[in-house]
């Protein structure tokens, strides 16, 4: 059976498919992936991404997302 | 999503209940202009607003109501049952009562759903079950009344709206505005901390001055460039009105001309149509135009008078001579036997023979003459000899006189002769070259009085045309059209100069983010003393490229979408144009984010002016194509709802596009009035059973009960029928 996937899980795998994006990132596309599988990524560049949709699904403020973003990405780089 | 069933009760002209199966292909609802078929459109929409309680009595059945007395009551209901993950229902219904003082009053709105589990039917709210199988967005692309609503990029948010309904992913625009403004607030905090680095302070500052001189350059260029979009897409648009109405207005131009030469030809020739006939009677003798004729008459008549003469006169003559000849053989018989010379005929006197006769004696001789007796019958006949002969003396007194008198006293006849050879001769030769003139003026006349009736008849046919365009082009006056025709060189060259300024702009944009991303290199190129500063900068690297992958992913996303709907519309567009020209879709995004659909040629050239039908079917392909994505994207197929979608078809068209529609793999309910033919016998439009019948599709006749008043609304009622 088809995998159903959400609209951000659709957006994330757009977004990843992004070749300059995923040279930067250092990870490999599959097409495969969802918000959920990818917040806990050890990819920074993949959990920054799923963060991002992830904070517009939970009503986040564009303020929340960033902080919560650039604390992450402080550590993680 | 399939439609089994539909049920109208008491809906305006649907009085009582109204069943209607579906097929799973098509459905043919067919009436005429007034049968219902509209209103049976509205009974679903109805059905499917959920926007509010809609208990309004202009939806109750005039008929029904009529029927209604003091206290009775009777539903209102549309119905529909579907098939969608298992068989379902929706009904809305609200009651309707007669009160005491006459008046309607609507209660009792509902609307309700049905599920089926197994055996088991649960009732569930009917709006929260429409909105769960059909909703509002999905129903938005199945519904359509007439040709117009037919264009689903009628808007400028249309292509937003459809992206976020049917490609698949939604909100892309939200998540591109987020992923900017963090792009921008790293770069904020980057330059600050780079600012506070001594060693690098002044290359920083030279560095943000550019930038900020760049970003300045760019927020006005893009600035000049939105506004000269905007002018350019003014200018598309009002050129693409113009080029919509070009023939309109080169055929209106055309009849125009057409029109003027035409009463320039008239006025030229009612000058010549246009005679004084009363001083050209007399003052041009043209009253003398008959004069040969009646001159023949005239001659004729007097050869035939004088004719005449001469035969009475011959007749006369042969008169007189017989009694000429009568006298002469008289004096012959009156001769004695002996030859002896008779007495005067007036010897014995009339007195005396009848004396003698009386007395029945012969004075003469002395002798008895008794009454019977020869000398007796002697004298008797010598008394009637001599009245005789007095009778005749007196008879020849009157011929004789009558003998001097002439047949013909005067010479009339021969005058009138002399009076015609008079006429003749020069006077005939000159006026008979009168003649000759009026009547050649009068056959120029009578051409150019009947060259007046043509150019009238073409000029009124040309009016004719003119109007015929106008009433064709109802949203255009003869003013615009006019104007039009004036503007269109105009705007066009109007245009060319914005959309090469448009394209120096945007060279200029596109050099200015080259030097933008160069600065912005140069700035992530400076190495910060400080690492936490490093930190920072890597992340804003990483958010930058975040940023543009979102970016990109949006265009590709709509690209994709635009591309599937393309290639899905044109498949719809080849079907339904089999055997036809029909050009290829194309979904072209305009400047101000939206899109519209287009006809190209298959070598690039666009089909400015496509006709009523090839555009009819062009956006059909696109709603076929919309609702085939639907159902791939959403594992589920949704009917189409048409109401009068084939207005500007012509007859061979309607054929061919319902042989199509039903061998396409599609649930669809078209309301129309094609398929009926005008019965010349009963005078009213009828069913054409040949072309029905070569369909495979399900077909309802709707029509008006006979005996309506057309002027009293509850006499009217739907009749259905269900024919195939």
């Amino acid at each position: 059976m088809a995998k159903h996937y959400s609209n951000g899980d659709k957006i994330l795998q757009a977004v990843l498919a992004n070749e300059k994006l995923s040279q930067w990132g250092e990870y490999e596309p599959t097409g495969e992936e969802t918000i959920s599988e990818a917040l806990s990524s050890s990819n920074p560049t993949i959990r920054a991404v799923a963060m991002i949709i992830d904070g517009e699904e939970n009503n986040s403020t564009q303020k929340e997302v960033y902080t919560q973003l650039t604390q992450f990405l402080t550590q993680a780089l | 999503m399939k439609l089994k069933k539909i049920i109208i009760k008491n809906f305006r002209s649907y009085y009582g209940e109204n069943c209607f199966e579906l097929s799973d292909g098509l459905t043919l609802v067919i009436g005429d202009n007034g049968d219902g078929k509209t209103t049976f459109f509205e009974a679903l929409e109805w059905l499917f607003d959920t926007s509010k309680e809609n208990k309004s009595e202009s939806n109750v059945s005039e008929m029904r109501k009529h029927e209604l007395g003091i206290g009775d009551s009777d539903i209102v209901s549309v119905s529909v049952q579907f098939e969608h993950g298992g068989e379902r229902e929706i009904c809305k219904s609200f009651r309707f009562e007669r009160q005491t003082n006459g008046n309607i009053l609507t209660r009792d709105f509902s609307f309700v759903g049905y599920t089926q589990f197994g055996s088991e039917r649960k009732r569930v709210d009917g709006k929260n079950l429409l909105e769960a199988c059909f909703d509002t967005v999905v129903r938005r692309y199945c519904l359509f009344k007439g040709e117009r609503e037919l264009n689903v990029f009628d808007n400028n948010t249309a292509l937003k709206t459809l992206v976020d309904t049917f490609s698949g992913i939604k909100q892309f625009d939200q998540y591109v505005e987020n992923t900017e403004w963090f792009e921008q607030e790293s770069d904020k905090l980057v330059t600050r901390e780079l600012k506070k680095d001594k060693k690098q302070e002044d290359t920083v500052k030279r560095l943000e001055a550019d930038m900020s001189r760049v970003m300045r350059d760019i927020s006005d260029t893009t600035r000049d460039i939105k506004t000269k979009e905007k002018a350019v897409s003014d200018f598309e648009s009002r050129i693409r009105v113009l080029e919509e109405n070009q023939d309109a207005c080169e055929n209106l131009q055309t009849i125009k001309s057409r029109i003027e030469s035409k009463r320039t030809e008239l006025n030229r020739m009612k000058l010549y149509v246009d005679l004084d006939y009363n001083a050209l009677l007399l003052d041009d003798m043209w009253i003398l135009r008959s004069f040969p004729s009646i001159l023949q008459e005239y001659q004729s008549k007097v050869s035939m008078l004088s004719k005449e003469e001469r035969r009475m006169q011959k007749a006369e003559d042969e008169r007189i001579a017989v009694e000429k000849g009568k006298k002469e053989a008289l004096k012959e018989i009156q001769k004695l036997a002996n030859d002896a010379t008779p007495l005067p005929w007036n010897l014995p006197d009339k007195e005396t023979m009848q004396e003698m006769i009386d007395d029945e004696v012969c004075k003469v001789c002395g002798r008895p003459a008794p009454k019977g007796s020869e000398p007796y019958e002697f004298m008797v006949r010598k008394l009637n000899e001599y009245l005789e002969h007095i009778r005749q003396e007196s008879a020849a007194a009157e011929s004789k006189e009558m003998d001097v008198k002439p047949l013909f006293e005067n010479e009339y006849v021969a005058e009138l002769h002399t009076r015609g050879i008079q006429m003749s001769g020069d006077v005939e030769k000159t006026i008979s070259k009168l003649a000759t003139n009026i009547d050649d003026r009068l056959q120029f006349v009578q051409m150019r009085k009947n060259d007046v009736e043509k150019i009238s008849q073409e000029l009124q046919e040309a009016e004719d045309a003119k109007l015929q365009l106008l009433i064709q082009n109802p949203s255009l006056t003869e003013e615009m059209l006019d104007k039009t025709f004036h503007d269109y060189k105009g705007l066009s060259e109007s245009s060319k100069r914005a959309e090469l300024d448009l394209k120096d702009l945007q060279h200029k944009l596109s050099d200015l983010e080259e030097l933008k991303a160069s600065i912005k290199e140069e700035q992530n190129k400076i190495e910060p003393s400080n690492g936490i500063v490093k930190i920072y900068q890597r992340v804003h690297l990483t958010l930058e490229r975040i940023m543009k992958a979102f970016g990109e992913a949006r265009t590709a996303n709509i690209t994709s979408f635009l591309n599937m709907l393309e290639n899905e519309a044109n498949f719809y567009l080849k079907k339904l144009n089999a055997g036809d020209f029909r050009g290829v879709i194309r979904i072209i995004r305009t400047v101000d984010g939206s899109a519209r659909i287009a006809l190209y040629s298959s070598n690039g050239t666009p089909i400015t002016n496509p006709g009523g039908a090839q555009k009819t079917t062009m956006y059909m392909s696109v709603l076929f194509a919309i609702s085939k994505i639907t159902t791939l994207k959403r594992d589920e197929d949704y009917p189409l709802i048409f109401d009068a979608p084939t207005s500007s078809f012509g007859e061979f068209k309607e054929d061919v596009f319902y042989n199509i529609i039903d061998q396409i793999d599609k649930q669809c309910v078209i309301f129309t009035k094609d398929l009926l033919n005008f019965d010349r016998e009963s005078g009213t439009r009828k069913l054409d059973y040949s072309k029905i019948n070569s369909l495979s599709c399900t077909v309802y006749r709707i029509h008006k009960q006979d005996g309506y008043d057309e002027e009293d609304l509850s006499t009217i009622r739907t009749i259905t029928e269900k024919i195939k």
